[in-house]
């Protein structure tokens, strides 16, 4: 189980991704070992970030927005990234893809890509500036959380489409035109809206003009950040079906950016929790859901009213996020955490397979706290935040 | 009209302090095109009470909120406060409304003033419509009951270096800083992270509470709205087509619209209908599709037939109005029978309305 990485590359699109997880997501290499025997998919990852570090420099000392990540994204695969604001799910996305500016800063780690169109796997971390102007949008597209500030409102719908046409491919202008009307069938907006602009659309119309961009250039990989949060349930379970649809259609895969873990729930394949700029929790949706190992991913799961069945007592997370410029030491989660101990501050935040699971690729960053640890009492929400009474 | 006979879930808890009542706001949009926004409705709103509005974007939710804010003067329909109708004729008439109904916004990064402090922001409105109290102790007062501690730190600092969620308890303080009856809150935890719209909202109770607000709750997202309201009133282009107490709409939504928003709802606990792999979905007895572009609502019949898996002719030709379903509920449907046909055949009586 000693993959390497550039072993991948020889064997193609199959048969990586299981090696490539394992080594993956525990930090220990020994731990690597017992996931060998995971069931293989047929498909190899198409971006593949490792040791991913990623800093704001401010004059108050560097935020370390992203810490030491792993993460692989299999062909067709919808991963889900979950996290409050703040968590660095957003920074790691965009790092990933070379779109962050100064003050922030990539400090470690590589992203590779490997996409059907390219001749062999690249890493986006060192790639020249035309490299990157041939990835960027034609292999991995962004469909951005506010759909009204991406769209350029003097630009109707059909000029805003051709526009990512002809900056991405060589195409003749009516074939172009042809693309973006059969781009509006696609995404369900009537082609009578082609000549409308942004603020003439409603906001459900815009997200869907924003995947319909996306969609434009036939990317491997989509990254879509909270690309439903503005918008109501009805618009948004629509648009998420329909996204499910399309990927099963055109086979791309997608990084789906959220702190709504409820969505993720039901839409990922796989989900990875992010809490200050660290995962702490990696497994399928149904081991998040049923065996949710780590106190924060339990956190998450407690914070939204359930609409059916009985009304529980919900708990939320109380307290805010730590300070990335003076991370506590050990585990970021300690303040805010039922489960705390002192040993806690210890905790390197190293990923490990949970013990109890079913799934060897469950893994979770609190070696304290398993599926099946009895909740500490829950304290009343009323009551606010120590964390956050104190200030900043 | 049918629905002055219901009775309101809310009115258990206090004293009635707002009414609208068959209130309507037409926008012309151009070409002699006219958007009803807002049709013909009417509510009560009553002090510690908390009545939902849950519907889709576009659904005049907000144009509700914003005729009753003042912000907007309805086509049609009259508002009473404290049961005296509202004439809002001088800046005075003006001030003293605005002191009563407080409106606190979606987006707590836009309706703070980004070159002002916390300080700027709680002082003004405390001036404006207190004339005698002590300024910076009644700022501090109210920092303290949105739970801003210690209030000392947060008074200089600028809406950038707050978290949304200290935002949004900035707001809430502006909003109380009139020390109002009524409070309008258009979507107030939909921009918040998941995490803390709980404790957003469990904040929100216990202001109700402590000050006996009569609360607007404007929301898409009616799980919340079961879990925080005491009456839900579902509202389907510009008109309510259903309300009842909160449980009760949730747990059997009688309207096909409202049947539909509860199917929406991410719902972790039902992985059978889950996105994944598209094709599972299971929703063949739900309504689907897309909202109805309400500018073109001068067609005749039901708004929500479009959608509808019960339409029929009727409902292509006449509007239904809100059939009582009981003391406290009721569903604008003209087959409730076979859309909602476990609360049909009971007959239910007066025992509903004291189900909180």
């Amino acid at each position: 189980m000693s993959a390497d990485p550039a072993a991948d590359s020889a064997t193609g699109r199959t048969g990586g991704r299981a090696l490539d997880r394992s080594t993956h997501h525990s930090l220990s290499a020994a731990a690597g070992s017992s996931l060998a025997d995971a069931a293989a998919p047929s498909s190899g990852p198409v971006l593949d970030i490792r040791d991913l570090s990623i800093v704001y420099r401010t004059p108050g000392g560097d935020v370390r927005a992203v810490d030491q990540v792993n993460l692989a994204l299999g062909a067709g695969e919808v991963v889900g990234l979950a996290g409050e604001s703040g968590s660095g799910k957003s920074t790691l996305a965009y790092g990933a893809c070379r779109l962050l500016r100064a003050p922030a800063l990539v400090t470690n780690g590589s992203v590779t890509y490997r996409g059907r169109r390219v001749s062999r796997p690249a890493d986006i971390l060192k790639m020249r500036p035309e490299e990157l102007r041939r990835l960027r949008w034609r292999e991995i597209a962004i469909v951005f959380q506010s759909a009204m500030n991406a769209l350029n409102p003097v630009l109707n719908v059909r000029d805003q489409l051709l526009d990512v046409i002809h900056a991405h491919l060589k195409m003749p202008r009516d074939e172009a035109h042809s693309r973006a009307v059969s781009l509006l069938d696609l995404v369900g907006i009537p082609r009578s809206r082609l000549r409308s602009y942004p603020h003439e659309l409603s906001g459900g119309m815009r997200q869907r003009v924003m995947i319909a961009m996306a969609l434009a250039t036939d990317p491997e990989i989509i990254i879509m950040d909270e690309p439903t949060t503005a918008l109501d349930v009805v618009v948004q379970r629509d648009i998420l079906a329909q996204i499910v649809e399309l990927k099963d259609r055109l086979g791309f895969s997608i990084l789906f950016i959220t702190h709504d873990l409820s969505l993720l729930l039901e839409l990922a394949d796989r989900i990875a929790v992010m809490y200050a700029g660290r995962f702490v929790e990696i497994a399928t949706s149904d081991e998040i859901h049923r065996e949710a190992a780590h106190p924060y991913t339990r956190g998450l799961l407690n914070s939204f009213p359930s609409l059916r069945g009985p009304r529980r007592d919900l708990a939320g997370i109380p307290g805010s996020p730590p300070d990335l410029r003076h991370p506590p030491p050990g585990c970021p989660f300690v303040p805010r955490c039922g489960y705390a101990r002192p040993e806690c501050r210890d905790v390197d935040m190293g990923l490990l397979p949970v013990a109890t699971s079913r799934d060897p690729d469950h893994v979770t960053a609190c070696p304290f706290v398993l599926p099946d640890t009895p909740a500490p009492p829950v304290p009343s929400v009323a009551s606010g935040s120590p964390a956050e009474e104190l200030g900043l | 009209m049918s629905e002055q006979t219901l009775t309101s879930a809310a009115a258990p808890r206090g004293p009635l302090a707002m009414e609208a009542v068959s209130l309507s706001k037409d926008f012309r949009i151009g070409r002699g095109h006219t958007l009803h926004a807002v049709r013909d409705v009417s509510f009560n709103l009553y002090r510690g009470a908390v009545v939902a509005l849950v519907g889709e974007s576009g659904s005049g939710k907000s144009t509700a909120a914003k005729l009753l804010a003042g912000q907007e003067r309805p086509t049609s329909g009259t508002i009473r406060l404290d049961g005296k109708p509202v004439k809002v004729s001088s800046r005075s008439d003006f001030r003293h409304y605005k002191s009563e109904v407080q409106l606190v916004f979606q987006d707590p990064f836009s309706s703070l003033n980004p070159i002002h402090t916390v300080r700027h922001h709680l002082e003004r409105p405390v001036k404006l419509h207190q004339r005698s109290v002590n300024v910076s102790q009644e700022v501090v007062a109210l920092l303290e009951q949105v739970r801003l501690t210690p209030a000392r730190q947060f008074l200089p600092k600028y809406p950038h270096e707050l978290s949304g969620g200290q935002r949004q308890r900035v707001s809430f303080a502006r909003a109380l800083a009139a020390r109002p009856s009524v409070l309008l809150a258009d979507e107030p935890v939909s921009m918040l992270d998941v995490s803390i719209r709980l404790e957003m909202l469990s904040l929100l109770d216990d202001l109700r509470q402590r000050f006996r607000l009569a609360m607007l709750y404007i929301t898409h997202d009616i799980a919340s709205a079961r879990y925080f309201a005491d009456e839900i009133l579902v509202m389907y282009a510009g008109e309510i087509v259903e309300r009842g107490p909160a449980e009760e709409v949730t747990q059997f939504p009688a309207h096909p619209y409202t049947q539909l928003l509860v199917a929406s709802a991410p719902d972790p606990d039902n992985l059978g209908s889950t996105l994944r792999g598209g094709s599972r979905r299971q929703e063949s007895t739900t309504a689907s599709g897309r909202p109805q572009n309400v500018a073109d609502t001068d067609t005749q019949g039901c708004p929500f037939n479009p959608r509808c898996p019960f339409a029929d002719d009727q409902c292509r030709r006449e509007n239904p109005p809100l059939m009582q379903l009981s003391a406290t509920r009721g569903a604008a449907c003209w087959h409730l029978d076979a859309a909602a046909p476990e609360l049909v055949s009971v007959p239910r009586g007066g025992e509903d309305s004291k189900t909180r």
